[in-house]
């Protein structure tokens, strides 16, 4: 468990603890048995704050979710009612409204809210309520480790997110591979997969690079890559980096064959960058052109309700309420033991593939394509046997 | 010819650092003011380019506009605020760093609140100069140029013209000036407007060279305050050699011992300068 995470677990318990509440409840009492009643789902998400574009993603797809479920009849013939609250990106106030939800016992399940450092001390609250919890944006597995209530159903774990750029590299007849991480445990899981992935590949590790989250200046960064002449670089990165650093290399006159990053997807990537993002290679949960289950219904409700294109963080908090919703079915009412066990045995289909988790409740069922920025827009390219998958145009 | 190269590259960033160190430079080193939200007016100065350059504005405009409402809200924040402190001189520079401490995460808030907390930069002049074996970040050039020219554009200011002159005279002593028949007030007003519109110059070239947001604003703050510190409060000369210092190093322990020491090097610079030479580099002694 990072630092951070820890932190901001401590900081939920003492707010549980000063609240004072009670045990949790041990006979799913908020709505076990059958009803007419609506079926309450819990989550905070951070609408202001220092999280606010992303923790707008993620209410946008609940919201859509849960609207369109809701539209199709809704689950056991009951409407689903999505308590939904700000955050502030402030995990002592994710402690606070998620210690309202579960010490009132008004809500039959939890979505999570924005990232590891929030969804950490969201997640030993509903351990501590035995109240289940399916998390949308929590990718790191640190979060899931001993507990039995929590799921990771909207993303991947941050190991497998690049963990194919070997493999995508090799496959166009490039090895050396040079990886670039932030030192936060989140970034330096992602090349801790890339290394992996090149050992997998048959490739060769030039160097990797670790770098102070509080860098801002990369020009020595890029002369040491430079130096190493690789063929692929690989910005284990947060998305001000990945734009520093790929600045800085075009700056100091290196161009790498394949240049990859796990924030590629981000629309500040290509606005910030313009040229430079064109043959770029980001990762993505979810395309409409892989066709998974929902997709287009998806694709069409988002535009229609919020005008704008549907992104990774919105289809992984859809494809979280699905998975929630589908739990519900196969349990067969909102008794939370049941629940909790469809959630831990179930595979559901959603937007970004096929949900199932390991015994601790990380993902283990999604597989991240790796797209490249084409012609402005994000070409599917890995697996090239995926549905929709275009030839790579290389090099970068 | 590498090392020439991460040389060079860290006096240009050098200059990047004296850019944002000059208006703290001029509020606290002159006028006794510890601002602390400087780092706030640098990124909403950088922020407002931004903007601008979305509605198709050249960013060298931009400059000239967000200079002006940095001025504007400078005076505001000198008269509304800072103004109004009471207190011996050590209460004052207590409270003016408590208040500009509120301040700064107003200032972020409503940042956070315009923009957002994305982090985001510009796509203009991104292209390198390219002489011989070396190449250099234009950004960053126009930033030193810019930089040099603030700074001798203040030096002037302060040692060449009676306003200038005045203002050092009532900050060294407010009741002498007062006798001469200096009005501190308004000058102090001009002094924290100048320091405000400076820093949302650095801002400007902020945006340009890398993504910032609202709540990157300490940040700034900070490495402005370790650039006057190690260069000797209000010596402009001392933070000019002090920014060239603190680029230098950084480059060059980025490149030879990687970018976790580049991170940490200026704070173990300031921490070496405060014990063996705390009154800045160019002080001739040191003081207690």
């Amino acid at each position: 468990m990072s630092r951070s995470t820890k932190v901001a677990v401590g900081i939920a318990v003492s707010a549980t603890v000063l609240a004072g509440c009670g045990g949790g409840s041990d006979d799913g009492s908020a709505g076990g048995g059958s009803s007419d009643e609506p079926i309450t789902i819990g989550a905070t998400v951070s609408l202001t704050g220092a999280y606010a574009s992303s923790g707008t993603n993620v209410s946008n797809g609940y919201q859509l979710a849960v609207d369109q479920i809701n539209a199709d009849g809704g689950v056991l013939g009951r409407q689903l009612e999505l308590d939904l609250q700000d955050d502030q990106s402030d995990a002592a106030v994710v402690g606070r409204l998620y210690t309202e939800f579960l010490g009132t016992d008004e809500v039959d399940a939890l979505l999570s809210p924005y990232g590891s450092a929030l969804g950490g001390p969201a997640a030993q609250l509903a351990e501590r309520y035995q109240t289940p919890m399916a998390h949308s944006q929590t990718s790191s597995p640190a979060v899931f480790e001993g507990t039995e209530w929590n799921v990771m159903a909207g993303l991947t774990p941050g190991y497998t997110v690049l963990a194919d750029v070997p493999a995508f590299a090799a496959e166009n007849g490039y090895t050396r591979i040079t990886l670039v991480n932030n030192d936060l445990d989140a970034f330096s899981a992602i090349c801790d997969g890339v290394e992996d992935g090149i050992e997998d590949a048959g490739g060769t590790l030039v160097d990797r690079i670790e770098y102070a989250a509080s860098t801002s200046d990369f020009s020595s960064t890029a002369l040491r890559i430079a130096e190493g002449d690789p063929e692929v670089v690989v910005e284990c990165s947060a998305i001000q980096d990945s734009i520093g650093l790929t600045r800085a290399m075009d700056q100091g006159g290196f161009r790498p064959a394949i240049i990859a990053s796990p924030t590629a997807s981000d629309p500040a990537f290509a606005d910030s960058l313009g040229e430079l993002s064109a043959r770029a290679i980001g990762y993505s949960e979810f395309s409409e052109s892989l066709g998974f289950e929902g997709s287009e219904e998806f694709v069409q409700g988002y535009d229609e309700a919020y005008d704008t294109p549907v992104n990774s963080q919105a289809a992984g908090a859809y494809a979280t309420v699905q998975v929630l919703a589908a739990a519900i079915e196969e349990a067969g009412s909102t008794d939370k033991e049941a629940v909790n066990t469809a959630l831990h045995d179930g595979s559901f289909d959603t937007v970004i593939g096929t949900y199932s988790v390991d015994e601790t409740g990380v993902q283990t069922g999604y597989s991240p394509i790796l797209f490249q920025y084409q012609d402005g827009a994000q070409a599917v390219v890995f697996p090239s046997d995926e549905a929709g998958a275009v030839a790579a145009q290389l090099p970068y | 010819m590498t090392y020439v190269q991460v040389v060079l590259n860290g006096i240009l960033l050098g200059g990047f650092y004296l850019l944002m160190a000059q208006g703290l430079n001029l509020v606290f080193g002159v006028m006794g003011i510890v601002n602390l939200a400087h780092g706030a007016f640098i990124v909403l100065g950088g922020l407002g380019v931004w903007s601008l350059y979305g509605a198709g504005v050249n960013p060298f405009l931009g400059l000239v506009v967000v200079m002006v409402a940095a001025a504007a809200l400078g005076a505001f924040v000198q008269w509304a605020v800072i103004e109004r402190i009471k207190g011996t001189a050590k209460q004052h520079e207590l409270l003016t760093l408590m208040a500009t401490f509120g301040l700064s995460y107003i200032l972020i808030n409503l940042g956070q609140q315009y923009w957002g907390s994305d982090y985001r930069t510009i796509d203009f002049l991104q292209s390198a100069v390219v002489v011989g074996p070396l190449r250099f970040s234009l950004a960053l050039l126009v930033g030193v140029v810019l930089a040099a020219v603030i700074t001798l554009g203040i030096a002037f200011w302060l040692t060449r013209t009676r306003s200038g002159t005045s203002l050092r005279a009532q900050a060294q002593s407010p009741l002498g000036a007062g006798a001469c028949g200096i009005n501190p007030r308004r000058l102090r007003l001009v002094g924290f407007s100048v320091g405000a519109a400076v820093a949302a110059a650095a801002g400007m070239l902020l945006v340009m060279t890398q993504p910032i947001a609202p709540q990157a604003a300490t940040n700034f703050t900070i490495v402005a305050f370790v650039v006057i510190a190690l260069g000797g409060l209000g010596n402009y000369k001392g933070a000019a050699v002090g920014a060239l210092l603190v680029g230098v190093v950084q480059t060059v322990s980025g490149y030879e011992l990687g970018a976790v020491v580049q991170a940490a090097a200026p704070y173990l610079m300031l921490i070496l300068v405060m014990l063996f030479k705390p009154a800045g580099l160019l002080s001739r002694k040191a003081s207690a």
